[in-house]
């Protein structure tokens, strides 16, 4: 940890700094390969979605995929302060803030917003903006706000060491290539389908719900090694909703991720990292961006019921059906 | 609403009284509000409790699977998640130990200020390092962005309450030599600190007794990995394998946070006011409040311990450790003694939640 | 937030009009795929490992230096993945610190240097600090590019030194005219041609002591970052705006306001016959200006094809000519 003045507005660690703790393990026990899981690959994880669950604010959502636990509120649409350097928006300006909680990941993370949260913030935004009708909106600002509290990535094992006969390895792990987009891939797809709910959940008018999805190519680990690569690359498995860990024997190769309109049939936000060949022209990432898209249909099926549970919820409670103007029309665009 | 505009005309008749609906009411008048409910016999809360009456709570432990502790504490419609993560402090070769084993002797403010503000605490504090996080969108009211007034107080009135209760004992966050166990004093290579940061999801009042038992169960549900230091590598490995319970002071302190709300009385024949205590106020409340009373009170089951169906008041041997009151109104002596009482119940139930919530399987 | 340009509203209009034409007419009469001129120079700062200068008419003009320096591992003998993702460091700086310097002061505009609108635009607000989104993306594109996933190369191999050493690259991107919405091209165009001309001193001492490592100080010996005769290459990220049917390479600020769609493309070039790779795909921010209200909102799959695709056939010539010149520049030096 650098030196850096203390922030004073927080209790501080002590002076001598803090180091994350790491493990030692021992070669012959090994890497403890996380589980594998029995899901076929063409289906997401189950989704746990739910919104309306903080009172004091416009509208909020909590989400939760296996680890990945987010929590979102919507504040606004408000208007913007009336000062002489706020300049005339015709549309209503969306702020979007992504923050891990310091304990959601592997490596505590620090209070203020490092370059990969303002990086899925502003990835957010692009998926979300578009959908969104600001021109109903001027002069107002909506703020989408996620935090995390908790996400998958790669556990101790970044932090561990493996000892061999007295001297300390360093292997390449087999997530080490291409693992944080996986891990932030998740994150962000969970984000937007989250923060779709929310501003569904707040009554601001939208085009179209956007839902997140993700998919990950992988080749065989065997045929990259043995052979070219072009050989690998015709045998390639996708993933919908990538775990960290690659099937047993497999290396990935490429990471999609895609905010995606289902009712227009429009990607609002695409996220593609990793090698994606051109051999044949634009096939190899059209598959990579179907899979995806398949992927974020199977999380707007849960976010209509979301959204419906929510307007029945409204109903029951009220005995009115006037909020139910927007997400009634969420209803007959399942995709 | 029929709002009429008068000419200001003398000698006409007293104009007709506004009226309003409740929830108008409500929004533009406060502090009535909330009187008038109070003058109610007996009285209620605008939000239906009584005023002795605190809300109901849920607690979670160990949800989160990056945390070395953590506990979701959800009390009405105040919500918060508390995670701790342990990180190495190692000692260079220079340093005197010493430093850290204090426990920073009377924690004055001044003393506690400069401690944990300061450069970064050397003491025994500093290695227990509380946070609490209000800007993530948890309430209307609170502006994101970097901690306000209310976030910096509450850090800091963790911090000082996790000091003078001595919450932690020290001896689970020594890291030794491991390579010479058997000596007879082993060296102390490092130190675990404690880093617990407490997220408010959802805000609406008494966000200081939430956060205080989500710390005290989060710390009870922690784990730490074995750690110690290894002299071939020259730094402090932690065994994957074994882990340990962090150990805390054998009686657990709660607060209970009471709001007192001036209500007019005419006690003989002169009319004055008189503070009510309201038990766990929500946010409503606590902005009509003229002043908050925070008890910290350690209470002992006894006999009772284990089935909280039997429970009497009478029984539970309450120790007041702490009653802050900032000043600004009166309270009679009794008020106190009613409050002790109050507060008791309170940590039984605290602890009652918490023993339930240990015992269920992961 | 998109770019701002000085363009109103009806002009705005009538470039989106202009652009949506079968054949479509661009203001500086490109041809859709057709790239501004660049004046490019490497090599030229002599404190450097690496350095290039490019400029761009209109999308400004930008120099790269590239420091390596000698860091020995955060641990004693090994480096877990977290600390090696630190031995690259890319910042990006506006000159005069206007813009870029003060995150507050560009109204909206959001701290740090916003890619067209990739980063750091409409989604951070003013108070962050820093280097807003255009270093993330280039050292993603860095990492994940050349070789990439899969293959086992990686950048961070050619770091290694020793045993406990390793180089640490600071890669500065200083941006010579104030704006806070450069064009990716010229960013990550400079600093391609910045990597392609990096050269590090050769080890002289062995490689298996943990002592401070020696160098020799001939640079006629000094072993290039990337090699010049083989793959991978540095990759290089090309914009590609939308607008109607038509699709628009190396878009100008202008064009980006009236743009309905816009993706930032980066690729590797993988062989000889100049066919790349895509090695990242991002959504850019764009005006939306000219359209009408309820037209499109998203990128359909056959737009995103038709995007990808231009991009695909151009590049690999762009990077190549990039490449042939970095290596004249370099060997007439």
């Amino acid at each position: 940890m650098a030196a850096k003045a203390p922030d004073r507005r927080r209790n501080n660690p002590p002076s001598h700094g803090t180091t994350p703790p790491v493990f030692l393990s021992s070669a012959s026990s090994g890497a403890v390969k996380p589980k594998q899981s029995s899901r076929p690959p063409n289906e997401i994880r189950k989704i746990f979605l739910r919104t309306g669950l903080i009172s004091s604010v416009t509208g909020s959502s909590f989400l939760e995929i296996a680890p990945l636990k987010l929590s979102i509120s919507v504040l606004g649409p408000r208007p913007l302060p009336r000062t002489s350097s706020t300049p005339f928006a015709a549309q209503a300006i969306l702020t979007t803030e992504v923050k891990f909680a310091p304990f959601a990941s592997t490596v505590r993370r620090g209070y203020v917003r490092d370059s990969s949260e303002r990086d899925l913030g502003s990835r957010l935004y692009q998926a979300l903006v578009g959908a969104i009708r600001r021109e109903l909106y001027p002069k107002s600002r909506i703020e989408v706000v996620v935090t995390i509290l908790d996400s998958e990535d790669e556990g101790d094992d970044v932090n561990t060491v493996y000892m061999e006969e007295g001297k300390t390895t360093v292997e390449t792990k087999f997530w080490d290539a291409g693992r944080s987009e996986r891990a932030l891939g998740v994150v962000l797809a969970g984000c937007i389908t989250a923060a779709s709910a929310a501003l569904a959940d707040a009554g601001i008018e939208m085009f179209d719900l956007v839902s997140g999805g993700v998919a990950t190519s992988f080749v065989d680990e065997v045929g990259l090694k043995g052979k070219g690569v072009g050989d690998a690359v015709s045998n390639k498995l996708y993933v919908r909703d990538p775990a960290i860990a690659p099937p047993e024997g497999k290396v990935p190769l490429a990471t999609c991720v895609l905010g995606y309109m289902a009712a227009r049939d429009e990607i609002s936000e695409l996220w593609i990292s990793g090698k994606v060949g051109t051999k044949n022209g634009t096939a190899e990432m059209d598959e990579l961006v179907d899979e995806a898209i398949a992927a974020a249909r199977s999380a707007r099926g849960v976010l209509n019921e979301a959204a419906k549970e929510r307007v029945q919820f409204i109903v029951d409670k009220t005995g009115t059906t006037e909020p139910l103007k927007e997400e009634s029309t969420d209803v007959q665009m399942t995709g | 609403m029929p709002t009429l505009i008068r000419q200001p005309n003398s000698g006409e008749r007293q104009p007709p009284p506004l009226t309003f609906s409740t929830s108008l009411f409500r929004q533009i008048s406060p502090a009535l509000y909330l009187q008038r409910h109070l003058l109610n016999n007996p009285p209620t809360r605008p939000n239906g409790r009584n005023p002795s009456q605190c809300r109901d709570f849920t607690l979670t432990t160990n949800s989160l699977s990056h945390a070395h502790g953590s506990a979701v504490v959800r009390s009405g419609d105040t919500a918060v998640v508390c995670g701790i993560r342990g990180e190495i402090l190692t000692i260079a070769p220079g340093d005197d130990p010493s430093r850290f084993e204090s426990y920073n002797g009377s924690p004055t403010s001044a003393i506690h200020a400069c401690g944990s503000r300061g450069a970064g605490g050397a003491s025994w504090g500093g290695l227990v390092v509380p946070n609490v996080e209000l800007s993530t969108g948890c309430s209307k009211k609170y502006p994101l962005g970097p901690p306000g007034g209310l976030a910096q107080t509450l850090s800091d009135q963790l911090h000082e309450l996790v000091n003078v209760t001595k919450l932690v004992s020290l001896d689970s966050l020594r890291i030794y030599d491991g390579d010479n166990d058997t000596t007879s004093k082993m060296k102390i290579k490092g130190y675990w600190s404690l880093y617990i940061d407490v997220l408010c999801i959802s805000l609406d009042g008494n966000i200081l007794d939430a956060a205080w038992y989500a710390i005290v169960a989060a710390l009870k549900s922690s784990k730490l990995p074995f750690a110690s230091w290894n002299q071939i590598e020259e730094r402090v490995f932690c065994d994957p394998s074994r882990y340990h319970p962090i150990s805390l002071r054998q009686s657990l302190p709660f607060t209970t946070t009471f709001a007192l709300v001036p209500v007019p009385a005419s006690a003989g024949g002169e009319v004055g006011e008189v503070a009510l205590l309201l038990n766990d106020p929500d946010s409503y409340e606590e902005d009509e409040a003229c002043e908050i009373l925070t008890i910290l009170s350690t209470t002992d089951l006894g006999t009772a311990q284990g089935d909280f169906s039997q429970l009497s008041l009478g029984k539970l041997r309450t120790r007041v450790e702490k009653i802050e009151k900032r000043g600004g109104w009166k309270l009679g002596i009794s008020q106190i003694e009613d409050c002790t009482q109050l507060a008791a119940s309170k940590a039984a139930r605290y602890i009652h939640t918490l023993a339930k919530e240990q015992l269920t399987p992961m | 937030m998109p770019p701002p340009t000085p363009l109103s509203p009806p002009e705005l209009s009538y470039l989106y009009t202009s652009l949506s034409l079968t054949p479509p007419i661009r203001l500086d009469l490109r041809q859709p795929s057709q790239f501004r001129p660049i004046i490019a120079e490497c090599s030229f700062l002599p404190h450097c490992n690496g350095s290039s200068r490019i400029c761009m008419t209109e999308a400004g003009e930008c120099i790269v230096g590239i420091k390596a320096e000698v860091e020995k591992d955060a641990t004693t003998k090994y480096a877990t993945v977290i600390e090696r993702e630190k031995w690259i460091e890319v910042s990006v700086e506006v000159a005069g610190g206007g813009v870029a310097g003060a995150g507050s002061g560009s109204g909206g505009g959001g701290g740090g240097v916003g890619i067209g609108g990739i980063s750091g635009a409409g989604g951070a607000t003013g108070r962050d600090e820093g280097d807003g989104g255009a270093a993330v993306w280039l050292k993603e594109g860095l990492l994940a590019g050349g070789g990439g996933a899969g293959a086992g190369w990686s950048i961070l191999d050619r770091l290694v030194i020793s045993s406990g050493w390793h180089w640490k690259l600071y890669i500065d991107v200083l941006l010579l005219t104030p704006t806070s919405h450069p064009s990716p091209l010229l960013l990550s165009t400079a600093v391609n041609m910045a990597l392609s001309s990096t050269y590090l001193p050769k080890l002289t001492s062995p490689h298996d002591i943990d002592d401070i490592p020696t160098f020799s100080d001939d640079w006629a010996i000094s072993t290039p970052l990337y090699e010049p005769t083989s793959f991978p290459k540095p990759p290089i990220s090309l914009p590609v705006v939308a607008v109607g049917d038509n699709v628009f390479l190396d878009p100008s600020v202008a064009e980006v306001a009236a743009a309905e769609a816009g993706l930032v493309i980066t690729l590797s070039l993988v062989d000889e016959e100049g066919s790349c790779d895509v090695v990242g795909v991002r959504s850019m921010e764009v005006g939306r200006a000219g359209g009408k209200e309820g037209e499109r909102k998203g990128i359909g799959r056959k737009l995103l094809r038709e995007m990808v695709g231009a991009c695909v056939k151009e590049a690999g010539e762009v990077i190549k000519g990039l490449g042939e010149t970095t290596q004249k520049q370099m060997f007439r030096a």
